[in-house]
Formats: structure tokens, sequence, C-alpha cells
């Protein structure tokens, strides 16, 4: 999916303000929870859920199926997320939830047939979270401040806490 | 007019019911009497709530628009849907979740809005 210039820039200046209002360098890293706090979006996993239903926190604990999923209630965001991933895979998991929150992405609008309510998946919109949550985790002046110092892939993707798919990605993005 | 296809969803019913009793269905599928199960294994239902029919696709492992037979657009403004239903609803449209994990998602998304309600409530 084509994500204009004017977009992925605006991604590219919420990395940079998101570390300026945390007293960081527009290249350091950022780990999801310190930027979850920040924005007060709340991380929680399944077990953690009292309400839950015991099959469902079951179900979901033991499946490597699903990532994350942002709810908003009465205004107060959160990130469920699925614990069971890597480390660098629930990073980006949990930056693609908080890039929909700052990117005001909200509940599309729901296709009825003939009374029955459901929706399509809305590539765009995932491939804007995907963009910015991978913008939130390395920054195009991160790329650029690693490639002034030598640092390659793996040293990016040690550095910033992502895998070498997601380094590489952000490379030939900030190209 | 049928806005679903009811005999094609009770004949994968049927299909998956196998040798079993209807109040072991009913209690596997949830939010559906063995009455109604039994009327709808009949075609004797014309007329189903949205909950139910949706339980009944989760159970069958089927995504609810194989089941509609026609198509119209209406806006979604005029029709009263609570988030946590749009949200099952956007889980179920994924299409890289199967439906069981999708049903369960829509589980703790309904549960952790209790608890923001709850907690707003405090």
């Amino acid at each position: 999916m084509e994500l204009s210039f004017a977009f992925r820039n605006r991604c590219e200046s919420i990395a940079t303000d998101v570390r300026y209002e945390l007293a960081r360098l527009a290249f350091d890293p950022l780990c999801a929870d310190v930027l979850a706090q920040h924005l007060r979006v709340r991380l929680f996993r399944p077990s953690e859920l009292e309400e839950a239903p015991p099959q469902a926190v079951d179900h979901l604990m033991s499946s490597q199926e699903w990532s994350a999923i942002l709810l908003v209630s009465a205004g107060h965001p959160e990130v469920l997320y699925n614990p069971n991933r890597s480390p660098a895979r629930t990073e980006s998991d949990i930056m693609h939830e908080l890039g929909h929150w700052l990117l005001k992405h909200s509940l599309q609008a729901i296709r009825w047939h003939n009374g029955i309510p459901y929706r399509d998946f809305d590539a765009q919109i995932e491939s804007e979270a995907a963009y910015l949550g991978g913008a939130l985790q390395v920054p195009r002046r991160a790329i650029l401040w690693c490639l002034q110092h030598d640092i390659g892939l793996y040293g990016i993707a040690d550095r910033y806490g992502c895998s070498p798919q997601m380094a590489q990605w952000r490379l030939n993005a900030s190209a | 007019m049928s806005e679903i296809d009811y005999s094609r969803l009770a004949a994968l019913v049927r299909a998956k019911q196998g040798s079993r009793g209807l109040r072991e269905i009913s209690a596997e599928i949830g939010a559906i009497s063995p009455s109604t199960l039994s009327r709808l294994l009949r075609d004797e239902v014309s007329d189903m709530t949205n909950s139910t029919f949706l339980q009944i696709c989760d159970w069958l492992g089927v995504a609810p628009d194989e089941f509609i037979l026609e198509e119209t657009v209406e806006s979604s403004e005029s029709i009263d849907i609570s988030t946590p239903d749009k949200i099952a609803l956007q889980l179920r449209a994924d299409p890289d979740l199967d439906p069981t994990t999708a049903a369960m998602l829509a589980e703790m998304v309904k549960a952790a809005y209790q608890r923001a309600r709850k907690e707003v409530g405090r």
C-alpha cells in the first residue's frame, strides 16, 4: 500500500517529537513501554485481566497467532499484547498499536448487509500504523546516525531492540 | 426476503453436529437455546439475533459473509452498536486471525471494557 511522502515525513516528525518530549535525542532508542507510559496508554497481557474468561486467557496466553490490539474506553487507551512473541516482535507489535493511537485511527464505519453488521479489514489504516510504528522504533534520524557511525544491520537491530527484518525495512525506507 | 441463507447455515451446523445431541451442540455454540437450534435445523428459522448468528459462525469457523444472500449498504450511523461489538466485528474481519482466536480476543475486549467501566465508576 503506497503511503504519501507527506505522510511518511509526518511519521518521522512524530518519532522525533515524542523523543524530545521525553528529553531524548532524535536518534536515541525508545522502548515501547516507555512511550506507552508517556502517552498514558496502559499495556497489559491476557493473564493480567481478572475479568477475562479463563478459556480466553488460556487460549490467548498459549497462542502465537495474534499480536496486539488497541482498546479505547471512555477516552482511556490501552493495549492488550501477546507476551508469547519474541521481545523484538513484541516491541513492534506495541509500537504498531501506539501508531494507531497517535494517528487517531478510530473504528471504521461498519458495513451492513441487510441488517447484519461487519466490516472489511482496512489495509490503508494498517499500513499507516505499521509505518509509524516502525518510525517510532527506528526513526530515519536513527538510521542516519547509525550509518554515520558505521553501525550495520545487526547493530541497528540490537541498539533499537528490533528484528533484523525491521532494521532492513527501516534502512530501505530511509534511503 | 431472507438476508441470511439459513438453509446453508443449518446444513453446515448439521454436518458439524454429526450424531451429537442438541443440548451438547447448543452449549458448545453458546448464545442459542436447544429449541432455537432445533428450529434452525428443521429450516424453520427466518430471523435470528446478530450475536447468535455470529456465534454460530464462530463455532463453524466460517466467515459471516458466506451466508449473506443479498447485499444492501446501509448507514451505520443510524444503528447503535457498542464499541466492544465493533471491535469484535473488526477482529472477525481480520484475514490473519482464525475464528477461535478472534472470538477469544473479542471476549478479552469485552472484559477489558468491563474493567474500564468499573474503574470509571470508582
